[in-house]
Parts: structure tokens; C-alpha cells; sequence
């Protein structure tokens, strides 16, 4: 039974190798921007990413994957959350240590 | 300091070798990543908010000049070029691969160091007085036992899979330095009237959602004793703690439901049905760890240095750094050098592998070769010669190491927050660096004198907040941090744990309520009284109304 | 579920007996420590030797005046970290004097193997389709210890240590990078 969803929701995961933050992207690989993600508006829009994450959980590419909900901007994704805003801008602290490409984008702060 | 012989290099490359042997299953899909995540966890590899973070232990905060260059080496080739140093005189490296985790480890093995039980819910890196062995005010040197204590803990067969984490904690000088009474056990040597040592014993100290204070369960333990004494608390633990809820699953939880008096009666029952001879060690084992533990080959000095004190009149700012980093040694002639992790807008912790380097360098050239780690997250040097302190200090300089403000407003601790930690609930580094940058200034610092700032980034408490003189705890509401300072707590020989003076405050008004509280505390004192005499003598109202008032 | 002894596969001869289920005149059967206690008189009477399974939170205490005639105790594990069965055999084993086959059932993982052995467990009850080679390999990866007092083929440093404990200076204590004799 499909989850019940708010908003707009992409699907995000770590690396296994090597912990990095990825986004379950539209061409079905993992992508490290969050504005490559596939994006689901609808309940069983999201548990088809979940049935797909699941797969590559599976197949040991990646770990501790889930749903979260965004903001479509229109020229990308910002998620609702502000601990998954923070997880994709990285550390704040060490700006060069930024892994994100958007990182300054998903987060004004 | 202890050193490897032949059973425990093996023990540490064998462990190396199951942990490989783990990975590789784990890669290959032999191992789920539930299954895995707790193998992991007990080898010190946390899944982070961007990565992966390994967390060495650095046994009782001691390390040597080879340690700590293979640290470097370590941040250098695997990581971003630097390591952050804990509150649990451990380090940690914030974007290891988990490919090259094993390879980590095998660097530390040739360097006699691990990562063994640096996390999961068995007993963690037993710490210490970090000046043990040189400070004028010790009974005994803790380290020995702190040493016994880590051998025995190391994969032990039954306690390894407790209820939740385990955290041991040991002293043997007057001063508590190692915060003993906020630890599941907190172990005090102290001197009977015939003049032996023993030790007394706590349980059930925490930090977390419900800071408690240890009771003591045995106020004289001798000191052969202790392992099989503490397989009877570790027991009674393992058997009856709380496993049904992760936040009520301490020591401490269980200290509390039964009553500080039931629980001691149950540790002494299992006591007495322990046979302690086949757990203790042979007496000529201690003494094998205590030959290690032996004074190094100090000179013989006159207490007294002309060369420092000309020094000393000469430059103001060598003056401070000796004033607030450097402290009385039991040996004449030599120093107890502090050095400050901590400066002006830093993060506090962090130290750069050329910084690493340079300590270990001083530690080779001035020290005997010995670096300690603070729970403070600072670093010492604990046998300087006092002729030397000037050359030490013109060392430390050169490589931003010599900020003269231990145990000021800016000697902040602070948890690695929501910038590194996938728990946290709110960013602790940055309102540190903001705090310090605003309090930053050296005559004002001086000024206000002794005053420990301690930041967590969530209710875990990593950042010690509760045993903060000021202590901020950094939460979530709708999308914001917020932040709610606590007034009182302290970790020393009288502990206390702070108190919550109001509604919490936004990441642009907390350094503003810290400040208040700060020129509160100046307009009021009597003469000589630091912060904590003085918040203990109004108590929180007159911090309230200023804070309140204005913000 | 497959049994490992002595690290390989081996028959198991027991069967676990529900409460409800009626007691068969002969074989070997598990059963718990309520129905033990009360059916007593029957079961030790019977052909068949009789095991008992203790909960994770029971007292091994409650069945000490049965040992003599129980030939099995199992105990388990609900997750391969809920450790309370390591202390209830450490209990039994030493405190108690129990001497019969202690079997781990649950979540037994090959990475716990060492530490069971250790406390005094003897027969395992694992997965079907684990290996033996990375059970093996995963309970022998380990041959030390430091804990006296335990059980199992792990070497403590009494007995690995042939020579005579190091002779240090203070002076060499100091020294760095220097190795210190075994």
C-alpha cells in the first residue's frame, strides 16, 4: 500500500562506497544533484521510486534510501526540510568542503 | 606511555583483518547494511549527514610524536587534510571511503592505535585526566588503570552488545579534569587515613535528554579489584538496563528506577558470586603496565627559570599564553603546556595535518614525546622545560597553535552539529565561531576570566551543554534552529548540571543573549569571583531579567 | 534450522516442544521453563533426555535446582544485538555450575561466534543458507583476548606469553619509536 505523500517528493540515499548524497535521478541512475532527481506527485508515483531504490539497495550500490518532500521551483528542487537542506549544502562551516553542486541554491542560509 | 608488545600488536592486525573481512562481505552483498551497520559502528564508522566519519580512539587522550604524524597521514591521503578532536579525547575524520577504511586502519596498527570501539552500544574509549602522570595535584596515575581498563574492554565476550553506549571515566588528582561524575562509571583514586590508594566508584552519570549526576556505589574499592567489580555493574547493566526504549536505555535510567541504593545492592550481590581471582589480573600484570607508565627521564632542573622570566617581562602576549596555557608541574623545572584548538572564529577541534605535525614535532623535540588530548578539545604537551616555554610558544605561533585562551569565553566546546552529524537537530560550529569572534577580544576575554561556553547541536549532548557554565542546546522548530541556553552546570569535582533560564533564542539573537548574560555576570561579581561562584551565589534571575529584557 | 558445533554442521536430535503440545514418550525435546516447572515430575520420567529455553529476561536462578537433570538449556537471542543471553550464560556457566549443552538461537551471526564461544555457548542455531566457511572464518578471525576468566580457544595474554614480562628504564620508557620486547 502506497505511503501517503505531502507534496512533491523525491527520492535521495547514500553511496555505499563512499557515503555520498544521491538522488534517485529520471534515467534511473543516482545523480549527486538533487535538481537531477526523478520527482513524484503522487502516492504511487513515490512508491514506484521506492521500488526502484530498492533494487539498488539490493544490488549493495546504496543505503538507507527515502522519500523526502521538495519545493519545485521551477528551476529545481529545494527540500521541505531543513535537515535535508542542510545535508545537501554540506558543511557550512568549510564552504570548499561542498559536495553538492546546488548546495548554495537548495540552501540561503 | 603504554606500548605494544607482540599479543597486543596481534589483537589490533587481526582486528584489522576481521574488519576487512567484514567490508569485503559487505560489498559483496554477504552482509545486509542492518547486519553491517552495527560490526561497523563497533569499529568506529558512522554513515554521516555527507559521508562516512571514522573515529579513532586515542586511548585516555595519549598519543606520541609517531601517532600523531601517522594522523596527518591519515587526514592528508584519506581525508580533506584535517582531523577534529573530541570530547572524547578521540579524533575523527569526516570523509574516509569505506573501501579505504580497512587500509586506514592497517596505517594505525603500525602505529600501536585503533578505532575499536569508538561507537555502538558497548563500552567506549576509556578517558582520563588528560595532565595524568604530570600534574602537581594526583594521588596516583590514573593511566595504568585506564590502560587495564581498555585492554579488558576491547571486544569483550559479554558486553559487547549492551543496552546502548558505555562511557568509563578516570581520575586519580583532586581536581576533576575528566568530568567523572557525567559518566556511566566515573572512577575517583583517592587516599585512605593509612595512606593507600583506592578507588571510589560512580555509576550512572550522563549528559543525553536527562542529564544526571553519578551516585557513588562503592566509596572504597581496592584497587585490585576493579575488573571484577566492574563486570558486576557491566552485569547487572547488560541483564536489567532498558532495552525497550533507545532514550531510556543508559546506565543511568536504570540507576534511577531502581533506586541508587537496590541497584548498588544488586551489584554487590553479583560481586560476591564472581570469582574475582580468575577475572583480576596477575599482580605482575599491572606492574608490566605500570613499568610503562614510569616517569620519563626528566633532568634535573632548578624550579625556577631566569630565561622564562626575562622572557615573560619582555612580551606582553608570552606573558598571557604562560598565564592561561601553561600549568605547575609535579617535576621542577618543567611545564604543563596547553595548546588551544580553539581560535578566534575557528572550529573548535579541528587541527590541520601541518598543525598535527608541528605538535608532533614540539612533542618529539620538547616533550619527551608525549601529546595529550583534552576533553576540552585541546591538545598538551605535558613535560616542557620551563626554559624552553619561549621556543615552544614562537612554535605554536608560526602555526596558529597559540591562542592564550584556555578556559576563557572562547575556549568554546562545541559538537560537530547539523554540518557534519547525521542526529544532530540544529548547527552548533557556527554559533561557536560567532560567540568567539564576538567575546574574542583578549582584555575583554581576561577580564571576564574563567567561564566554559559548551555547545551541542541536538539532545544528545555531545557538546556537554549541561556541564556548560553557559551551555546552548541548538533545536528545530518549523524549519528554524533555535537555541536554549542553560546557566550553572559544571563538570569538575563539583559537578552540576545547568539549568534552562527561559524560551530559547534564533541563531541571530543567541551570541546577542550570550553576551548579556557575560556583562550580567561583570556587573555584578564581588571581587575575584568567576562566573560559576557568582551565577551560584544570585542564581539564574538577575541573567533572566538582563537576557529577557532586552532580547 | 541448521545446527553448528565444533564449526561444522551436525544432526540435531531435539525437538522444541510447544506448550500446548502433548509430550512424547521418548526423544529428546526442548521446552520451556514454565512447562518444565510445572510438568517436572512427568518429563524427568520419561525416555529422552529433557532441554529447557529460557526467555532473555528470565533469571537463570529459577532453574537451578533443576541442573542436574536438564541436558540442554537454550537461550536466544531476539536480535543479534540484544545481549542479555551473553551474561545469563556467563551466570550459568559459572555461577551456577552448569555443565550441559547451551545452545544460542535467534539471530546468531557468524561475527558473534567468538563471544559465544566465549561465554559458554557450545551449539548454534543459525540461518539456513549460512556458510560454514565464513561462519568459521568469521569466528576464528580473532584467536586473543583479553578478558580472563572466559571460556572458548581464544588466548589470553597468560598464555601466550612464553617470556618473562619487559625489564623498562624509566629512561627507555620515553624513548620514542622504540619496540618493546615481548
Amino acid at each position: 500500500m502506497a505511503k501517503k505523500i505531502k507534496g512533491p517528493q523525491v527520492l535521495t540515499a547514500n553511496l555505499l562506497s563512499d557515503g555520498m548524497v544521491v538522488f534517485l535521478g529520471s534515467d534511473g541512475t543516482w545523480r549527486a544533484s538533487i535538481d537531477a532527481a526523478d520527482m513524484a506527485r503522487t502516492e504511487d508515483g513515490a512508491a514506484a521510486l521506492e521500488a526502484r531504490a530498492a533494487v539498488f539497495v539490493r544490488t549493495n550500490h546504496v543505503v538507507d534510501p527515502y522519500l523526502i518532500a521538495v519545493d519545485d521551483t521551477g528551476s529545481g528542487f529545494v527540500p521541505v526540510a531543513f535537515r535535508e537542506r542542510r545535508r545537501i549544502a554540506g558543511p557550512s562551516v568549510q564552504p570548499f568542503f561542498n559536495t553538492q553542486p546546488n548546495g548554495r541554491l537548495a540552501f540561503a542560509g | 606511555m603504554y606500548r605494544y608488545d607482540e599479543f597486543d600488536t596481534t589483537f589490533v592486525r587481526q582486528r584489522v583483518d576481521q574488519f576487512r573481512d567484514q567490508v569485503n562481505r559487505r560489498v559483496s552483498g554477504d552482509l545486509t547494511e542492518e547486519q553491517f551497520r552495527p560490526l561497523r559502528l563497533m569499529n568506529g564508522l558512522y554513515l554521516q549527514l555527507h559521508a562516512y566519519m571514522l573515529r579513532v580512539a586515542i586511548p585516555y587522550g595519549t598519543l606520541n610524536a609517531r601517532q600523531m604524524r601517522q594522523l596527518a597521514f591519515i587526514a592528508d591521503e584519506y581525508d580533506k587534510g584535517y582531523g577534529h578532536f573530541t570530547t572524547r579525547q578521540n579524533i575523527q575524520f569526516n570523509w574516509p571511503k569505506l573501501p579505504d577504511v580497512p587500509d586506514i586502519l592497517e596505517h594505525l596498527a603500525d602505529v600501536e592505535m585503533h578505532a575499536i570501539q569508538t561507537s555502538g552500544n558497548c563500552i567506549r574509549n576509556v578517558t582520563a585526566d588528560q595532565w595524568a602522570g604530570a600534574t602537581a595535584d594526583e594521588f596516583e596515575d590514573p593511566r595504568p588503570y585506564a590502560e587495564l581498563m581498555r585492554q579488558w574492554s576491547s571486544l569483550h565476550p559479554e558486553f559487547s552488545f549492551l543496552p546502548r553506549k558505555f562511557k568509563i571515566a578516570v581520575t586519580g588528582a583532586a581536581a576533576d579534569r575528566a568530568a567523572i561524575a557525567y559518566h556511566d562509571i566515573g572512577l575517583r583514586l583517592k587516599r585512605n587515613a593509612a595512606g593507600e590508594t583506592g578507588f571510589e566508584v560512580m555509576v550512572g552519570g550522563g549528559m543525553g535528554r536527562t542529564p544526571m549526576l553519578g551516585a557513588t556505589v562503592r566509596d572504597w574499592l581496592q584497587k585490585e579489584e576493579l575488573l571484577a567489580y566492574l563486570e558486576a555493574i557491566m552485569r547487572v547493566y547488560n541483564l536489567h538496563g532498558r532495552r525497550d526504549n533507545k532514550y531510556k536505555a543508559r546506565i543511568k535510567i536504570l540507576v534511577h528506577e531502581l533506586g541508587a541504593e537496590e541497584f548498588t545492592r544488586q551489584v554487590e550481590d553479583e560481586y560476591a558470586r564472581i570469582d574475582a581471582p580468575r577475572i583480576m589480573p596477575p599482580p605482575q600484570e599491572l606492574t608490566r603496565i605500570k613499568t610503562y607508565f614510569a616517569p620519563p627521564a626528566y633532568e634535573e632542573l632548578a624550579d625556577q627559570s631566569p630565561e622564562l622570566a626575562r622572557r615573560m617581562n619582555e612580551n606582553t602576549d608570552f606573558a598571557q599564553w604562560v598565564d592561561r596555557n601553561v600549568v605547575a608541574h609535579k617535576q621542577a623545572g618543567y611545564a604543563i603546556v596547553n595548546i588551544s584548538l580553539k581560535p578566534v572564529g575557528g572550529v573548535p577541534g579541528d587541527a590541520s595535518a601541518a598543525q598535527m605535525r608541528a605538535v608532533a614535532d614540539l612533542a618529539e623535540d620538547k616533550s619527551l614525546d608525549e601529546i595529550r588530548v583534552t576533553h576540552e578539545q585541546n591538545l598538551v604537551l605535558p613535560h616542557v622545560r620551563k626554559a624552553d616555554l619561549y621556543e615552544v610558544w614562537q612554535s605554536l605561533k608560526a602555526h596558529d597553535l597559540a591562542d592564550a585562551n584556555i578556559g576563557l569565553a572562547t575556549d568554546i566546546i562545541a559538537c560537530p552539529g547539523l554540518d557534519y552529524c547525521a542526529l544532530a537537530t540544529a548547527r552548533s560550529i557556527p554559533i561557536s565561531q560567532d560567540i568567539s569572534r564576538r567575546l574574542g577580544d583578549i582584555t575583554r576575554q581576561r577580564d571576564v576570566g574563567d567561564l566554559k561556553i559548551k555547545i551541542s547541536g541536538c539532545i544528545n549532548a555531545c557538546g556537554h551543554h549541561h556541564a556548560g557554565h553557559i551551555g546552548i542546546l541548538g533545536l528545530e522548530k518549523r524549519g528554524e534552529e533555535y537555541y536554549q541556553i542553560t546557566l550553572g552546570g559544571s563538570g569538575d569535582e563539583n559537578a552540576s548540571i545547568g539549568e534552562i533560564i527561559g524560551p530559547g533564542f534564533s541563531s541571530e539573537t543567541v551570541t546577542d543573549a550570550v553576551e548579556t548574560i557575560v556583562d550580567t555576570y561583570v556587573g555584578l561579581r564581588q571581587d575575584g569571583e568567576t562566573f560559576l561562584d557568582a551565577y551560584r551565589r544570585v542564581g539564574p534571575d538577575p541573567f533572566k531579567e538582563a537576557v529577557y529584557a532586552t532580547h | 534450522m541448521p545446527l553448528i558445533k565444533d564449526g561444522q554442521f551436525v544432526a540435531d536430535s531435539w525437538t522444541v516442544l510447544e506448550d500446548e503440545a502433548e509430550i512424547p514418550p521418548n526423544g529428546d525435546v526442548i521446552v520451556s521453563l514454565e512447562r518444565y516447572i510445572s510438568e517436572v515430575d512427568v518429563l524427568v520420567r520419561r525416555v529422552g533426555r529433557v532441554g529447557v529455553a529460557l526467555e532473555n529476561t528470565a533469571d537463570p536462578e529459577e532453574i537451578a535446582p533443576h541442573l542436574s537433570d536438564i541436558d540442554l538449556i537454550s537461550l536466544t537471542f531476539p536480535a543479534f544485538t540484544d545481549g542479555r543471553a551473553y551474561s545469563q550464560a556467563r551466570q550459568l556457566r559459572h555461577h551456577l555450575g552448569y555443565g550441559g549443552e547451551l545452545r544460542a538461537t535467534g539471530s546468531v551471526l557468524a561475527d558473534q561466534a567468538g563471544f559465544l564461544t566465549q561465554v559458554g555457548f557450545d551449539t548454534f542455531e543459525v540461518p539456513s543458507g549460512q556458510s560454514i566457511d565464513v561462519w568459521n572464518t568469521a569466528s576464528g578471525s580473532v584467536t586473543l583476548a583479553y578478558q580472563r576468566g572466559y571460556e572458548g580457544s581464544r588466548k589470553t595474554r597468560d598464555k601466550l606469553q612464553t617470556s618473562p614480562a619487559p625489564q623498562l628504564t624509566p629512561d627507555c620508557a620515553a624513548v620514542a619509536g622504540q619496540t618493546v620486547p615481548a
